[in-house]
C-alpha cells in the first residue's frame, strides 16, 4: 500500500473557528435564507485537513456521514484526486479509505450497473444548458427509476427554499442561474441518487460572504437529509481565503 | 435497476426507452423541432420546388397526361420528395443536433450525465434518432402531398387536361410499393442523417468551440453524401433490379 502520510497535516477541531455572529446577520438575509441557529446550538460539521503539499501522498479516511475539508491541494492535484475519485485512473499517491474499504480497489463505487454512489460536484455545476433547473433534476430521478420519484422530488422542493432559492427556480435555465445556484441545484441533483460520497470540488472557491452563507446551509441540510452520506471538500490554501472560509467550515 | 446501455441491443429495445419520461421528452421535442417546425418554412419551397421541376419537364418532354402522371409518380413522388425532406432535414436539424451534442461535450455536460450513472447512448442518440427519423417520414410525405398538389393545380395550365383526368391518371400508374418505398426512404434518410450527426457531435474532441463550425459543416457534407448512397442504392435494388428484373437493370 502506499506509505503513510508523509506531509504535516493537521486536523482542526471545528470549534475553533468560530463563527463570527454579525457577519451572520449580513449574509443571512443575502441570499433570502433561513436565520442562523444560535452558535452554541451548532453541532460541528466538518474536520478539516490541510496539506503542506498540493498533492495527495498519504490515507485519507471517511466514515459515513462525516464531513471532510482537504485544503491545501492546486487546481493540478485536484483534478488529478477527483480523477480518482471517478474512476477515472489510479492515483499515483496515497488512497482513501471509506469505511475501511480502499476506494481504489473498490470499482463497484463506479459501477454501470447501478447508480454512482461517488459523486463529485465540479465548481461550475455541470447542468445542462438546455434543461431548465427542474428538468436536471428529474432527468437524474427518472432515468434510475428508484420508484421513489415523488418523494425524492418532494425532498428536492423542501431543500430549495432551504438553500435560498426562491419559487422561480424550477423554470429557471442554467444559464440565468447565479453560480452558487447552479452548485445548488447541482448538489440537490446528486442528493437524490443517495451516495454514499459526495465531493465538493472547490465549489465555494472565490464565493463571496453572502454566498459562503449558502455553503453553510448546504452543509447543514446534507447532514440533515443525508446523514449517511460522507461529504469531502476540496479546496485551496486557507490562506487567501481563510476569513471566507472559516464562515462555512466553523458551522 | 439502472439500465444500462448495450449500444448495439437490437434498436426494437430503444423503444422501451421512451417509458422513461425524460428520454421520451426529448424525443417529442426532436420530432416537433424537426418535423412539425420545419412544416410550414417547407410548404412554399416544397410546392415552388415541385411546381418548377412539373413545368420544366412537361414543356421538355412534351408530355401528354400519361407521361405527366408518370412524371409526377417516378420522379416527383419517388425521387424529389424522400431526397429533399433528407436536404431540409441534414440543414435544420443534422447542423442543431451535431452542434449541440458537441457543445454539450465541450461544456462537459456529457461528462457529467456519465458521472450520474445516465447512459450517452441512451438520452443522447436514442431520442434523437427515433425522433428524426419519425419526423423525417412525416416531412416526405407532407413534401410529396406539397409538391403533387403543385403539380396537380400547375399541369392542366401546360397541357390539355384538368385536375380529376390527371389525379385519375396518377393512381392508374401508382400502387402500393409506391408508398413502401417512401416509408423506407423516409425511416432510412432520417436514420442516416442523424446518426452522422450524434456520431459527429459527439465525435469531437478537446474543448474548442472555435471546432464546431468545422464539425456542423463536415457533419452535413458526410450526411449528404451517405443519403445519396442510400438513394442511389436503394433505386437500383428497387426499381432496377426487383420491379424490373436483373436483366433490364443491367442494359
Amino acid at each position: 500500500m502506499m506509505p503513510p502520510l508523509s506531509t504535516a497535516d493537521t486536523e482542526l477541531g471545528v470549534q475553533a473557528m468560530a463563527t463570527d455572529a454579525a457577519l451572520d446577520a449580513i449574509e443571512t438575509p443575502a441570499l433570502g435564507l433561513p436565520s442562523a441557529e444560535p452558535e452554541a446550538e451548532q453541532a460541528p460539521l466538518l474536520r478539516i485537513r490541510i496539506l503542506e503539499a498540493t498533492t495527495l501522498e498519504g490515507p485519507i479516511r471517511l466514515e459515513a456521514g462525516e464531513m471532510l475539508a482537504i485544503l491545501g491541494l492546486d487546481h493540478s492535484a485536484r483534478d488529478q484526486l477527483t480523477s480518482f475519485l471517478n474512476g477515472d485512473k489510479q492515483p499515483p499517491a496515497g488512497h482513501l479509505d471509506y469505511l475501511g474499504q480502499d476506494l481504489a480497489e473498490q470499482p463497484l463505487f463506479w459501477s454501470k450497473e447501478r447508480p454512482p454512489e461517488i459523486l463529485v460536484i465540479p465548481p461550475e455545476g455541470t447542468l445542462l444548458a438546455n434543461f431548465n433547473a427542474w428538468e436536471n433534476i428529474w432527468l437524474v430521478v427518472c432515468y434510475h427509476q428508484s420508484g421513489q420519484t415523488r418523494q425524492l422530488m418532494e425532498e428536492v422542493f423542501q431543500i430549495m427554499p432551504q438553500l435560498g432559492l426562491d419559487e422561480s427556480w424550477p423554470i429557471r435555465r442554467p444559464g440565468s442561474l447565479d453560480p452558487w445556484q447552479r452548485q445548488a441545484i447541482s448538489c440537490a441533483r446528486a442528493m437524490t441518487l443517495q451516495p454514499k460520497l459526495l465531493v465538493l470540488n472547490a465549489i465555494f472557491e472565490g464565493a463571496n460572504q453572502a454566498e459562503l452563507a449558502f455553503g453553510r446551509q448546504l452543509l447543514k441540510v446534507l447532514s440533515t437529509y443525508r446523514p449517511q452520506t460522507a461529504v469531502l471538500y476540496l479546496g485551496n490554501h486557507l490562506a487567501p481565503g481563510l476569513q471566507i472560509k472559516r464562515q462555512f467550515l466553523d458551522s | 435497476m439502472t439500465k444500462t446501455p448495450d449500444p448495439w441491443r437490437i434498436p426494437l429495445n430503444w423503444f422501451g426507452l421512451l417509458r422513461i419520461a425524460p428520454i421520451r421528452e426529448t424525443f417529442y421535442r426532436q420530432v416537433y423541432f424537426t418535423g412539425i417546425q420545419a412544416m410550414d418554412t417547407v410548404m412554399m419551397r416544397g410546392s415552388v420546388i415541385g411546381t418548377l421541376i412539373i413545368a420544366y419537364l412537361i414543356k421538355v418532354l412534351n408530355a401528354d397526361v400519361a407521361m405527366t402522371a408518370k412524371i409526377l409518380l417516378l420522379f416527383v413522388f419517388r425521387e424529389v420528395g424522400p431526397l429533399l425532406a433528407a436536404i431540409l432535414v441534414i440543414f435544420r436539424s443534422g447542423s442543431a443536433i451535431t452542434s449541440e451534442l458537441a457543445l454539450m461535450k465541450i461544456s462537459g455536460e456529457t461528462r457529467m450525465l456519465h458521472r450520474l450513472g445516465i447512459n450517452l447512448f441512451d438520452f443522447l442518440v436514442v431520442p434523437r434518432v427515433l425522433g428524426v427519423s419519425l419526423a423525417t417520414l412525416m416531412l416526405t410525405f407532407y413534401l410529396q402531398v406539397i409538391i403533387l398538389a403543385g403539380g396537380f393545380l400547375f399541369a392542366p395550365l401546360l397541357i390539355d387536361t384538368n385536375i380529376n383526368h390527371l389525379f385519375e391518371a396518377f393512381l392508374d400508374a401508382a400502387s402500393l410499393a409506391d408508398i413502401g418505398a417512401s416509408v423506407i426512404k423516409g425511416l432510412e434518410f432520417g436514420i442516416i442523417i442523424s446518426v452522422v450527426a450524434c456520431y459527429s457531435g459527439l465525435s469531437v474532441s478537446g474543448a474548442e468551440p472555435s471546432q464546431l463550425p468545422q464539425v456542423v459543416t463536415k457533419t452535413m457534407m458526410r450526411a449528404f453524401g451517405f443519403v445519396m448512397l442510400f438513394e442511389v442504392t436503394f433505386s437500383y435494388i428497387v426499381y432496377g433490379v426487383l420491379m424490373f428484373g436483373l436483366v433490364e437493370a443491367e442494359h
